[in-house]
């Protein structure tokens, strides 16, 4: 766990340099309450507190995003997701958790820089089609590979939908209604995409 | 007509239950935290006669200081070359420096392997690959340019690696075409 676990004598790190003390037994101190307070901290302009919520979250974030494009642009766009974060935290009202929200804030920025990237890509690249297996790796038969492997080998669309619906626990009228499609294509995609993670993970 | 379940088989689901997320290799907070804008930072409370009174400074001191710039003679005023950057791009992200370096080492890596195995290629595939390296090598030249005219933009930053990155992808791809002719 991150560096702001309620500890026995009722404080909680929130990060190098800070404390937090909480008039109620740790015992009955959520991680939640903790992460409240950060929150509401970080909404009235409190960096310290921010980075509480940062080193609380980063790696899950981090992981989703790496997931999601690749390793190159995973420290960018993570450190996008949290600058945007610190942006719109005014609007963040509680109704959802805050790392839910979070998730929600690193698909977002994640997809716009997907469509960004597309679009530059378009201009910068128009030979890109001469070169069918570009950006993949070479792929061993009969050897297999481990998840986060197979994952970065699958087609942009088929893994947005498996991390979305099987990681991260999106249905697919959410996952639809983010990536501009109807849920059957979400539903498609993910049937394709996991007989895919199938055969890799077999090594075929 | 074959449905498919709602979850993974257990094979799967077991392998996503056991991902393991992992840290960034470098802390990014320090980029982050030079990117927070002051805005955000805490807000003042004040009572309404400290607040007109602030108001009424604030004015005054706004009305002062124009007259004062409109008093001084054009020609004398300094004009930057470059607007001081402020904002977001003001810092680059972490890594970028280790990232381009990294990237740029893989490209000369590789194209020195390329330059004695791509005889290898049909001589059509060669031709176009070697214009797809052209338009890559100068849109990196123009990214390069670009990032080093305004070594504090992001946009510039981002675009070099991005030029970077499709040049090695094109590369690596050109390599496994060459291993498999």
């Amino acid at each position: 766990m991150g560096p702001c676990n309620p500890s026995a004598q009722g404080t909680v790190q929130a990060d190098v340099t800070h404390t937090m003390t909480f008039s109620t037994p740790v015992a009955g101190v959520p991680s939640l309450d903790m992460e409240t307070a950060l929150v509401r901290r970080a909404a009235a302009g409190d960096e310290h507190a921010f980075e509480g919520l940062y080193r609380r979250h980063v790696d899950r974030i981090h992981s989703l995003v790496r997931r999601m494009t690749d390793a190159v642009q995973a420290d960018e766009l993570t450190q996008d997701v949290f600058v945007r974060a610190w942006q719109k935290l005014t609007t963040f009202r509680g109704e959802s958790a805050f790392g839910t929200w979070l998730h929600r804030l690193a698909v977002n920025v994640v997809l716009s820089h997907r469509r960004r990237d597309r679009t530059e890509r378009d201009w910068l690249l128009p030979t890109d089609d001469i070169l069918p297996s570009l950006g993949q790796r070479a792929v061993h038969p009969g050897v297999a590979m481990d998840l986060e492997d197979a994952m970065a080998r699958l087609p942009e669309g088929g893994r947005q939908v498996f991390i979305l619906h099987d990681i991260e626990g999106w249905t697919h009228e959410e996952i639809a209604e983010q990536l501009g499609l109807v849920a059957g294509t979400s539903k498609s995609q993910l049937s394709r995409a996991r007989a895919a993670l199938r055969r890799m993970l077999d090594g075929y | 007509m074959v449905i498919e379940p709602d979850r993974p088989d257990p094979r799967l689901a077991g392998l996503i239950d056991g991902l393991v997320d992992r840290a960034p290799a470098s802390d990014l907070w320090p980029g982050i935290s030079a990117r927070l804008t002051p805005h955000r930072r805490g807000t003042v409370v004040m009572r309404w006669p400290t607040a007109l009174a602030a108001g009424l400074a604030l004015v005054t001191g706004s009305v002062g200081l124009t007259l004062l710039m409109q008093a001084r003679p054009v020609a004398s005023r300094p004009l930057p070359d470059h607007p001081a950057p402020t904002g977001p791009e003001a810092v680059l992200p972490a890594g970028f420096v280790q990232a381009t370096g990294t990237l740029q080492r893989a490209i000369d890596d590789l194209e020195q392997t390329l330059a004695t195995t791509t005889q290898a290629l049909d001589p059509t595939t060669r031709d176009r690959v070697r214009e797809a390296i052209a338009t890559l090598d100068a849109a990196i030249d123009d990214a390069r340019q670009r990032a080093m005219g305004a070594p504090t933009d992001l946009g510039a930053a981002r675009y070099l690696t991005r030029a970077m990155q499709r040049k090695l992808d094109v590369l690596q791809s050109v390599a496994t075409l060459t291993h498999r002719s």
